[in-house]
């Protein structure tokens, strides 16, 4: 549930006018269902052009957005419909939370759904679970909570949607390390348990890495490479071109690699690093 | 050399009136030096004080107990417009959103609005406007409207207007946060080359790591007090302590912990360096061969 394929889609900004601006260009892509797939690329390249394209905001000038074989591009489309199929979190969300409680502004979008208080009741608790928050903030202020709970309760509300395909645009930006870890934890979780598609855009290298399955990269509005996240890390140059990089771990073990030793630079995560050279100085053990 | 600021048994709570226990205080019992001309990097979770810490340091809070001195003059209590306005020259300070902190339209414009208000005579704006904007590496955007311009750039706008109003020493209070990575790199960049430089003291508070490992000293702000004290390398080898501070460490760093820990490897820690770790690695790699 919540393929999306994207077919030669062209879109410009101020068409006709002196400031256009072409922000895609023919781009065709596919993200795959029941994944996490992350959307990469250097800042004015068209990620967040192309996700606006999955839940009607923007309407591609030509071509198809397709989600489960569903034009849903075409004009005429029940825009609101589409907003509750595919949920987008948008950077620092937290400045959108606008209700007395947080529960309900969890609450807000099952509501303009039309479910039942007892549904929305059973969804609040669950989406809670998901961003690590106990059921007893649900009767605080939304504004008096730190900035990461603020965060966590934002996502929620988009999470109790329960959308096909969930969109986070730099979910853990700002947010210090064990903030990050807990988000991504919260969001790999999510999708594990639920099976349904989740898309990342973020500038992490190192969180990608560590929690995609798939990953898409974007270079000046087109689609430059996609693939298993494994492969996309493989491709330094590739990735370099794109004004992006590989992560950290992966710089170091191109540098260890360049001082000898049969050593796999193909490795993007600390623990598949930690592996490597495990099975390094093992199998030297076992020469001796 | 001397300290440019000194804080003593500095205590700090926003409603002090109300929190009568003091270990619910957001800064408890801080004493520190910033040495003049270093460059001092502040880490901590959010919520830890760190930018409580900051907003005393140039007089937006003020203590509720203890000290702050900055450039030779202390103060303890609620202080005087004159004082602020004193202090304040002295310490600049750049906040986290690129949006919050441009007042004008146009970016020259925007540089000149701090020496303006110090009364500052219009010749001379005019040449602290044109240097400042050069250090930071815009000069081409002086007549740009500032709503165009990338977050990275309006930092650097944001930079070039503490820095017409000539302070010794400037806290960048996570500017880099909201910034994507070429963003962060040419803030970075700026920042480094303010104290390489132009010799000023900097003050810069971040959770990201990466960007701690060329200062000349890492201070960890934790639950309010001071945790962890030291050169770059001194605090990035207790990797324990940081995660416990809810922080990381650099991928590498984590690597040669783990190494150490699960293959009894003997190996040196708090190493940041790529290029440096691959070596003291591979010859590691190569002497167990041996």
């Amino acid at each position: 549930m919540g393929k999306i394929e994207i077919k030669n889609v062209t879109y410009t900004y101020s068409k006709d006018t002196p400031f256009e601006k072409a922000a895609l260009k023919d781009v065709s892509a596919v993200f795959e269902d029941n994944r996490i797939t992350g959307l990469i690329g250097h800042t004015g390249c068209g990620k967040s052009t192309l996700v606006q394209l999955f839940n009607g905001l923007l309407v591609p000038d030509c071509g198809e957005v397709l989600i489960d074989g569903v034009n849903v591009s075409a004009k005429g489309t029940d825009k609101r419909a589409l907003r509750f199929r595919v949920g987008l979190v948008f950077q620092y969300p937290e400045y959108q939370l606008f209700e007395e409680t947080v529960a309900a502004d969890i609450a807000f979008g099952p509501k303009n759904m039309g479910l039942d208080d007892g549904e929305i009741k059973r969804r609040t608790l669950e989406a809670l679970k998901f961003v690590g928050l106990p059921p007893t903030i649900l009767s605080e202020s939304p504004f008096d909570l730190s900035g990461g709970q603020k965060r966590r309760v934002a996502i929620a509300g988009v999470l109790a949607m329960e959308p096909e395909v969930l969109v986070l645009d730099e979910p853990a930006a700002g947010l210090d390390p064990a903030g990050r870890d807990s988000i991504f934890g919260g969001i790999r979780e999510y999708q594990k348990e639920t099976g349904r598609s989740v898309i990342i855009v973020s500038h992490s290298m190192e969180d990608m890495a560590e929690y995609t399955d798939d990953i898409v990269v974007m270079q000046e509005g087109r689609v430059k490479a996609s693939g298993r996240t494994k492969d996309i890390f493989r491709q330094r140059e590739m990735l370099e071109e794109a004004g992006l990089s590989v992560p950290g771990i992966t710089l170091f073990m191109t540098e260890l690699k360049r001082k000898g030793g049969g050593i796999d630079v193909g490795v993007f995560t600390v623990s598949d690093a930690f592996e490597e050279i495990k099975k390094y100085v093992e199998g030297v053990k076992k020469q001796c | 050399m001397a300290d440019f600021i000194t804080l003593k048994d500095l205590w700090f709570s926003y409603d002090p009136e109300n929190v009568k226990d003091r270990e619910n205080y957001i800064l408890k019992g801080i004493s520190l030096g910033i040495e003049e001309g270093s460059f001092v990097c502040v880490l901590g979770h959010n919520g830890s004080g760190k930018s409580t810490l900051a907003k005393i340091m140039n007089l937006v809070c003020t203590p509720t107990s203890g000290s702050v001195t900055v450039d030779g003059r202390t103060i303890t209590e609620e202080p005087d417009e004159d004082t602020v306005f004193e202090i304040r020259g002295k310490v600049g300070m750049v906040f986290q959103n690129p949006d919050n902190q441009l007042v004008t339209t146009i970016v020259e414009d925007d540089v000149a609005f701090g020496p303006e208000n110090l009364g500052v005579p219009s010749e001379e704006i005019r040449k602290r406007v044109d240097a400042a904007l050069a250090t930071v590496g815009m000069t081409e955007y002086a007549k740009h409207s500032t709503s165009m311009l990338s977050g990275g750039q309006k930092q650097r706008v944001a930079i070039a207007g503490v820095l017409a109003m000539q302070p010794r020493c400037i806290i960048f209070d996570e500017s880099t946060a909201m910034l994507d990575p070429q963003g962060r790199r040419a803030v970075m960049d700026t920042i480094e080359k303010l104290h390489s430089e132009k010799g000023m003291t900097i003050i810069h508070i971040t959770h990201n790591m990466d960007e701690a490992v060329n200062a000349d000293r890492v201070i960890v702000v934790n639950d309010g007090r001071i945790f962890l004290d030291g050169t770059p390398s001194e605090v990035f080898s207790q990797e324990k302590k940081l995660r416990e501070a809810g922080l990381g460490v650099l991928q590498v760093t984590e690597l040669f912990g783990m190494l150490t820990r699960e293959l009894g490897m003997k190996l040196p820690g708090g190493i940041t360096d790529n290029r440096k770790g691959a070596e003291i690695l591979s010859s590691a790699l190569k002497n167990g061969k041996n």
